[in-house]
């Protein structure tokens, strides 16, 4: 087992730990609900961050209390945690406005810790306006000072904190050119990596990642996969996938390697730069882009010979980018497994449906 | 002694409120359709003061889909929108018109279906409707203008005590601002697609009318929540609240509330009554049930269970009523910038039902829950439980406000009938 899957490992079983030891020495900790959110600034202000995880197989009576059915699956995780206690070591959660069920989330906790039926840390808002117009990413501008007061972020810091996300960058960069490639890592292993980068050691996990993207990587020779829709709560889709003889080489949208946009850079204006650059992300369900023709850009790119989309039933938004999508790739005679109303799960035959699919891409 | 209840008759001035609602839609097919007057689609929490202060044509989405629903229409859209590819569980209300245009069914659409407005206009208060918006503006070949729903930290329990002059304070000077630079973009998109022009002055004045016409609205409610028996019929109170909300600033609907507002002075003080044996209180939380708003009246006549108290009504006096201070363009930004947000998210709507049960004395609330609809279902049960914690037994509806399937209006009598029962209310 490498260095980096030892990591990783480590951090699936418990992707808090590295959180809490830092909280047990005196570090703050601010967790993150959401991939808009600006990592930076928690960096700036020398505490840590850690994105929360949201586990498909858990019960949540006590969310259950406070959330209607249509939240998705994974904020109803995090509730459930959160009223748990598991996060209360944390000092403040940052929430996303850019996903609907993180931002509900928010204004339920702050009512639930003022009724007192919530403790734990404090819920902020990350104000992230995302409509490509001026004045929205002015007050983009301005959320994002307001997050930078709210953690006491120091402007002085702020470059290097926008260095150090540069380089995850350019690593997941890396990343995604070696998923290209006729080796690509296997994708349950990158979905893992993905998923679990911002809850351990930041430069513990770059420096594990740099030296596994030097290393040697089989040959692929069965088909090559894109995922699409619903971040699924971990590698059970990629290891269908696996199973079936495939390889998923790319993911769209808040799972995907792609998900920390371009390189940020050197800038007089850290502030205006960051607001810039998460106003125009395009990932989640509220960036502003062609998402059809992004998906199937980046299926041709990847060479791949199949597209899973998978939906879940909470899943209000990518629904309706189905028709668009299936037409864009019934252009590009790439095969579509179109998955909708899934459970987060998967233990509804999904991942049987992948496994077929899977197994009937014709061979490269 | 107080006089002795009549029977339940319906208000005078509703009839004309549902005649002048006839003659409206037949003047504005005739400005859309027949004249090809520029015309806008929008959201039902969208500035429709810009749209009436520059006299160009408007159709509110949801009043389209109610339009749609009472046609029956619903189940045959809906299908069209599975045929083309989108998956069932979108949310229903909102989707409605677009599932009208992408059927392109002239024989069965009202009005042969819409022609291309100059523009569609919603508020991104949750994930779906701008991809909803985006589609349909690609279906009419026209623009979508988004406007942002910010995030609101300024927790105010009593926003419904202060909204009126302390607008700037309780919905925040940055989300106000924001707003009204979207609407000066708003502006000029429409002036850039019409001949029509925007005069803030024009705008100032509209806004003042709309301040006594919610004015009236809102004495009204005050009356009715305070009197027993109920003297006015929920359907009544919507129709009277909802038609001249449409038409808000205009003199008939300034008239009407006027009348409205006498009207239900007079009942008071005959002392009529909607059920002349209530025995039950009730709170209709959500939207009206559109498809089956006969519901209400089975309710009454049966157990005499009485809706006293429905969102519109109520809503005006708090969430529209605004001191313009010499801006008229950021009194109406800070009536827009969180008309959804007050009515679905925590504290704000728990905080104002549990206010409004208690000054109508209301037994018990029934909750609208639509499923597959996180817009209209948050909120639910913290609301819910904000309201049993006051003493307010409640009832959770899973029922749609357009979409008619699965409901089975005798069943739900009986169910709210056996909640009614347990909390020993009948």
């Amino acid at each position: 087992m490498s260095a980096l899957a030892q990591l990783l490992a480590e951090a699936d079983a418990d992707p808090l730990q590295h959180a809490r030891q830092h909280a047990q020495s005196g570090r703050r900790v601010i967790g993150v609900v959401g991939a808009e959110v600006p990592v930076e600034l928690i960096l700036a202000a020398s505490a840590t961050a850690v994105v929360l995880s949201g586990f498909g197989d858990e019960q949540a009576p006590r969310a259950d209390r406070y959330l209607e059915p249509s939240f998705a699956p994974h904020l109803r995780s995090i509730t459930e945690q959160w009223l748990r206690g598991r996060f209360d070591f944390m000092d403040a959660v940052i929430f996303t406005r850019a996903d609907d069920s993180a931002q509900r989330c928010y204004y339920y906790l702050c009512e639930l810790q003022r009724r007192g039926l919530a403790l734990g840390p404090a819920p902020l808002i990350f104000d992230i306006a995302k409509i490509p117009r001026a004045a929205s990413l002015v007050h983009s501008e301005a959320a994002i000072s307001a997050i930078a007061a709210a953690l006491g972020s120091d402007n002085s810091r702020l470059q290097a904190a926008i260095d150090a996300r540069d380089r995850r960058r350019a690593l997941f960069t890396r990343l995604d050119l070696l998923r290209r490639s006729d080796r690509p890592p296997p994708g349950a292993d990158c979905e893992q990596l993905l998923r679990l980068a911002d809850t351990v050691s930041a430069e513990r996990f770059d420096g594990e990642l740099a030296g596994w993207l030097g290393g040697e990587f089989r040959e692929h020779r069965g088909p090559r996969l894109l995922l699409c829709g619903t971040s699924p709560p971990d590698g059970r889709l990629h290891q269908a996938v696996e199973r079936a003889g495939g390889c998923i080489v790319a993911e769209i949208d808040d799972a995907g390697s792609d998900r920390l946009g371009a390189r940020v850079g050197a800038t007089s204006d850290p502030i205006a730069a960051l607001a810039h650059h998460y106003h125009s992300l395009c990932h989640g369900p509220r960036g502003f882009c062609d998402r059809a023709s992004r998906l199937v850009r980046r299926a041709i790119d990847w060479r791949v010979h199949g597209v899973i989309s998978w939906l879940i039933e909470e899943d209000e938004s990518s629904a309706w980018q189905v028709p668009a999508a299936t037409a864009a790739l019934a252009a590009a005679r790439i095969p579509l497994l179109s998955l909708t109303r899934r459970r987060w799960n998967a233990q509804d035959g999904a991942l049987e449906d992948i496994a077929a699919f899977t197994q009937g891409l014709k061979s490269p | 002694m107080s006089p002795r209840p009549e029977s339940r008759r319906a208000l005078a001035c509703s009839g004309d409120a549902t005649g002048h609602q006839r003659e409206f839609v037949r003047e504005l097919r005739r400005r859309v359709m027949d004249d090809g007057e520029p015309f806008v689609i929008a959201q039902a929490d969208t500035p429709h003061e810009i749209f009436h202060a520059m006299d160009i044509p408007l159709i509110t989405n949801q009043w389209w889909a109610a339009y749609l629903a009472a046609k029956q229409l619903s189940g045959p859209y809906f299908e069209a929108l599975e045929r083309h590819g989108y998956p069932s569980n979108g949310c229903r209300y909102c989707t409605l018109g677009l599932a009208c245009t992408l059927a392109a069914d002239p024989a069965t659409a009202p009005w042969g279906g819409l022609p291309r407005p100059i523009a569609l206009v919603a508020r991104l208060t949750c994930d779906c409707i701008q991809h909803v918006f985006t589609l349909w503006a690609e279906a009419l070949g026209t623009d979508f203008f988004a406007l942002e729903a910010p995030a609101w930290r300024h927790k105010d329990l009593q926003w419904f005590e202060h909204s009126y002059d302390r607008w700037l304070e309780v919905y925040e000077a940055g989300r106000i601002e924001l707003l009204v630079e979207e609407m000066r973009s708003l502006i000029a998109l429409l002036e850039s697609k019409s001949d029509r022009r925007f005069e803030v002055d024009r705008l100032g004045a509209l806004m003042e009318r709309i301040n006594e016409q919610e004015g009236y609205i809102a004495e009204a409610a005050q009356l009715i929540g305070a009197t027993r028996p109920c003297p006015v019929a929920i359907t009544d109170q919507m129709t009277n609240t909802m038609i001249p909300q449409w038409h808000r600033g205009s003199e008939w609907a300034v008239a009407h509330a006027r009348r409205f507002r006498d009207e239900v002075i007079e009942r008071v003080s005959a002392g009529q009554a909607v059920c002349a044996h209530e025995r039950v209180r009730l709170m209709w939380i959500g939207a009206g049930l559109w498809h089956d708003t006969g519901l209400y009246r089975a309710l009454e006549e049966q157990y005499g269970a009485v809706f006293v108290w429905s969102m519109y009504m109520p809503f005006a006096g708090p969430q529209y009523r605004r001191a313009l201070q010499g801006r008229p363009l950021h009194a109406l930004a800070s009536r827009i910038c969180s008309m959804n947000e007050v009515l679905h998210l925590p504290p704000w709507m728990n905080a104002w039902m549990v206010s409004e049960a208690e000054r109508c004395d209301i037994d018990a609330a029934l909750i609208l829950m639509p499923p597959g609809n996180r817009l209209s279902q948050s909120g639910v049960y913290l609301t819910a439980q904000a309201l049993e914690s006051a003493g307010v037994p409640t009832l959770t509806v899973s029922a749609d406000m357009v979409a008619s399937a699965g409901w089975d209006r005798a069943q739900f009598v009986a169910r709210v009938a056996r909640f009614l029962a347990s909390a020993k209310l009948i």
